[in-house]
């Protein structure tokens, strides 16, 4: 039985990772298009040093997953503090708009965003880009800042305020420490999403600012060069050290 | 920022008002007005383009894409679950480090991913190349731009999705259950069906909306491995936006969409109602 | 000085249909340690979240200090709790913890380290000053949470139960440290419980709570032997309640007929023939004797025993009379009966003391 189950999970991983392994190998590959082994070389990475379009849009995609991250946590730990510890009006509504925005399709809210960008003609590009991946990701980071923040002692921001704390003081000197993982997670799950997404981004990109994976896509159309295999195996080595490295944080603990 | 409460409260509002219940309305908007010659949009008021969403081929398209759908979730399903099940029964330590090998092509770009699939899969590929030269097959099989390719890449993508919240059920499975099953003479197929099974419910069905929405929306896996007869939902929104500069008939189709999503969300909310709704997102 | 340092008038809460507090006046005396008891769910926290400001009432007025307060947030309020689990701030140290009252009163850092001394040097914590909450014990966490409060030198402390986490032993070297700390202050303790031995044991003072009304209010004693009424009978210890009939009344004196006997009780509170009343007798009250030992069976009550418990210090006994009513008796040993010796199914006599018993109204309870 335990081998059973062994081979079983290998051959799920073996399906996940395949994809990923041909890649990493066949950047290596002495070769254009031929798919059998020509020999070891890093030609390939040569190439997309010098091919700056593709690079750049790697580097684009980058700096937006981390702005977007950045900002996406900043926003979404002042959301999780409203909602959890005040009562106004409209809170449902605030809720109800967050599971809106989980439940909706990719695909609609790209078009969505594109139809709000179009009428308020702002050109498509970072800022588009930029203001579309923090709203795909507020949702998941206001999660995971509020359901950790539940978890936390209702007891300790009463007595806060018994002390003498004013709002901002609770804001700034007991929950951002306290959920400081929670933080993290959540900056990493909209990192993740960021660096994810094509389907918003396809429709709030333009020309003037090119992200690794629309660049890639259009490649795919007009023929595919070694070099794509030489850059998706860089991004997944700096895939594989972050979560590396959040797997480490974690077990720091 | 003197008053925090205020300061929050209007974050919340401006944000959320205005990049998603806003455009959200003018989505709606955009859907009852008509297409321009010159414009994006004419104002005039029509609900033509509902009409339209009904045209037989649309609906043929909308059918394909259930159908398809529906073949990705249960076959990814069938994957998972036993899959997630062995990892969340493992010892805690090698338990961390399988998941977090489930998490590397989670968070690897999907065009990353479908590309790799297409150079396996080409004609002159890796897959063939391996069948042929060990003598499996003589003739290549012509996956790439097949209705299987488009199946291998959706199921490829979306597997993650199915496992994870899956796993994050059948973690939750305490040990004295099954423990107090085995005790009264439960037999595995027994403790299968009547209590891991039931037990992770939420999850099962968590996992399949997960991949049973994008699986119809996720319009670049056909459009780099599918041929024509793999032309989905996603894709004829997509052509709507880009390609035939129909805006109010994409529109009313986004519209349609998003109210099928609701409609199979609210059902599994409704199936659900004894259970904690914040757990279930 | 005033007389009363915290006055509720005509307070009244409400939880969406839920009414928690109905029209609750009362006063708690300055200096004193006063204790809020009732179980769970009759307001008891509720009435200290009023009082801390943590809540506002629908209806009515709260004056702390002569001070009408009810429409102030707690920081202007000069209160300051105690929370049940603590609520320590987990990610700061003893001190700091101490210390986070006073900076957000923005006071000189003079002042505040000093006054971290005075609170730590109250609650014997001076050497666990660095110390993060995790890394203290249950006790030891009570007291920072009380020297936290403390230090913001409230005119009224509120505890919210704050010994139930404890175990037994410690619970009761707190009360002790509680009671003396509140001496050695001279500010007003009010704690709330749902434990009535501990009530009985720290206070001055006893605020019997229930249906979100205060059923009685003095000190432990008056509470414990002159219960005003059935719900506080019931609440305090253990009680045996007699269903009893009025055959006469006057002025002095009323006759009564319980479990099928007649006694002349004292009518300390003006029954007359027509009211419904119970007899209400402390189990430590009542006496049970086997035949051997007493001369006449005169005014008592027969019936076998059911149930011994051994306590140590004390014998417990059920009794199951002959009229079929069950009772409970408490047994010392003492000098007279050094070996209490009862066995199930023994035939036994019961009395009490004539005058110890109370008369109250029969109410639905």
């Amino acid at each position: 039985m335990k081998a059973i189950k062994a081979t079983y999970v290998s051959l799920v991983f073996a399906f996940l990772y395949l994809p990923l392994l041909v890649l990493a190998i066949f950047s290596f590959n002495n070769a254009r298009y031929a798919m059998t082994w020509h020999g070891f070389t890093t030609h390939w990475y040569h190439v997309l040093f010098n091919d700056s379009l593709l690079l750049r849009s790697a580097g684009h995609s980058l700096l937006l997953a981390f702005l977007a991250a950045c900002i996406a946590t900043a926003i979404a730990s002042v959301v999780a503090t409203a909602l959890l510890q005040y009562r106004f009006k409209g809170k449902r509504i605030i809720h109800n708009l967050i599971i809106v925005l989980i439940v909706m399709p990719d695909l609609v809210i790209g078009i969505v965003l594109l139809i709000l960008f179009s009428s308020l003609h702002l050109p498509l590009g970072f800022t588009s880009l930029l203001l579309a991946h923090i709203t795909i990701c507020l949702p998941f980071a206001v999660l995971t800042i509020y359901s950790r923040a539940t978890d936390l002692d209702s007891n300790l921001f009463e007595s806060a305020r018994d002390l003498g704390a004013s709002d901002t003081t609770i804001y700034l000197k007991i929950l951002l420490p306290l959920l400081k993982p929670a933080l993290l997670s959540a900056w990493l799950l909209a990192f993740a999403i960021s660096l994810d997404d094509i389907i918003v981004s396809f429709f709030v990109s333009g020309p003037s600012f090119s992200i690794m994976p629309l660049q890639i896509y259009s490649m795919t159309k007009v023929g595919i060069t070694p070099e794509i295999n030489a850059l998706c195996t860089l991004m997944l080595g700096l895939i594989f050290m972050i979560v590396g490295a959040s797997q480490l944080v974690r077990k720091a603990k | 920022m003197k008053n925090f409460r205020t300061f929050s409260i209007s974050l919340s509002w401006l944000w959320l008002g205005f990049f998603v219940l806003a455009p959200t309305l003018l989505l709606i908007l955009t859907s009852v007005l008509s297409k321009g010659d010159t414009s994006l949009v004419r104002v005039d008021f029509t609900f033509h383009n509902y009409i339209e969403n009904f045209n037989w081929v649309y609906v043929h398209v909308f059918l394909r894409s259930l159908k398809m759908a529906f073949i990705v979730t249960v076959v990814s399903l069938f994957i998972a679950f036993p899959f997630a099940l062995i990892i969340a029964r493992t010892p805690p330590r090698l338990r961390n480090f399988l998941l977090m090998l489930n998490v590397i092509p989670f968070w690897t770009n999907s065009i990353i991913t479908t590309y790799a699939i297409m150079i396996i899969v080409k004609t002159k590929g890796l897959l063939n190349s391996a069948l042929l030269g060990l003598g499996i097959i003589h003739q290549p099989l012509h996956i790439l731009y097949s209705p299987l390719a488009v199946y291998i890449g959706l199921i490829y993508n979306l597997l993650p999705f199915m496992i994870l919240p899956l796993y994050a059920r059948l973690e939750k499975l305490d040990d004295r259950v099954l423990e107090a099953a085995q005790d009264l003479g439960a037999n595995r197929w027994q403790i299968l069906y009547r209590i891991v099974i039931p037990m992770s419910m939420p999850g099962i069905v968590a996992g399949c909306l997960f991949v049973f929405l994008p699986a119809m929306t996720l319009f670049y896996v056909p459009n780099i491995l599918g041929g024509a007869k793999s032309y989905l939902l996603g894709n004829l929104i997509q052509d709507q936006f880009l390609t035939n500069q129909n805006w109010p008939f994409g529109a009313s189709l986004s519209v349609a969409l998003t109210i099928f999503a609701a409609a199979l969300i609210w059902l599994y909310w409704y199936s659900a109602k004894n259970t904690n709704k914040d757990e279930l997102l | 000085m005033l007389n009363n340092i915290v006055e509720l008038k005509h307070i009244s809460k409400v939880y969406g249909d839920e009414s928690i507090l109905h029209h609750l006046d009362l006063s708690i005396p300055n200096g004193t340690f006063t204790t809020i008891l009732g179980a769970s769910g009759c307001g008891k926290t509720t009435l200290l979240r009023l009082i801390s400001g943590l809540e506002m009432p629908n209806h009515g007025q709260i004056i702390i200090n002569g001070k009408d307060v009810t429409d102030l947030p707690p920081q202007q309020r000069q209160v300051n709790t105690v929370f049940q689990s603590y609520a320590l701030f987990p990610h700061m140290t003893v001190a700091q913890n101490i210390a986070f009252g006073l900076q957000c009163e923005h006071l000189p850092k003079d002042e505040i380290s000093k006054r971290v001394e005075e609170a730590l040097k109250v609650v014997h914590l001076e050497k666990f000053r660095d110390r993060l909450p995790k890394q203290l014990s249950g006790g030891q966490q009570q007291r920072v949470a009380i020297a936290r409060a403390l230090a913001k030198k409230p005119l009224v402390l509120l505890l919210d139960e704050p010994l139930s986490a404890l175990d037994y032993r410690l619970r009761k070297t707190m009360q002790m440290q509680l009671k003396s700390m509140q001496r050695e202050l001279g500010i007003t303790f009010i704690l709330v419980t749902h434990d009535q031995e501990e009530a009985l044991a720290m206070s001055d003072n006893i605020v019997v709570l229930d249906h979100g009304e205060v059923q009685q209010m003095g000190p432990p004693r008056e509470i414990y032997e002159e219960p005003a009424n059935m719900h506080v009978a019931k609440f305090i210890g253990e009680t045996n309640v007699l269903k009893t009939r009025i055959t006469d009344a006057n002025l002095e004196t009323v006759t009564v007929e319980i479990e099928g006997l007649s006694f002349e009780l004292k009518n300390k509170k003006g029954f007359t023939k027509a009211d419904s009343i119970n007899t209400v007798v402390r189990p430590e009250d009542l006496r049970v004797w086997d035949r051997s030992e007493i001369e006449s069976t005169e005014g008592m009550m027969t019936g076998k025993v059911t149930e011994v418990i051994y306590k140590g210090t004390t014998v417990d006994l059920q009794v199951e009379l002959d009229t079929g009513t069950t009772l409970f008796a408490t047994e010392f040993f003492d000098e007279d009966d050094a070996d209490l010796d009862y066995h199930l199914n023994e035939r036994v006599w019961v009395q009490w003391h004539p005058g110890w018993e109370v008369l109250l109204h029969n109410e639905e309870l």
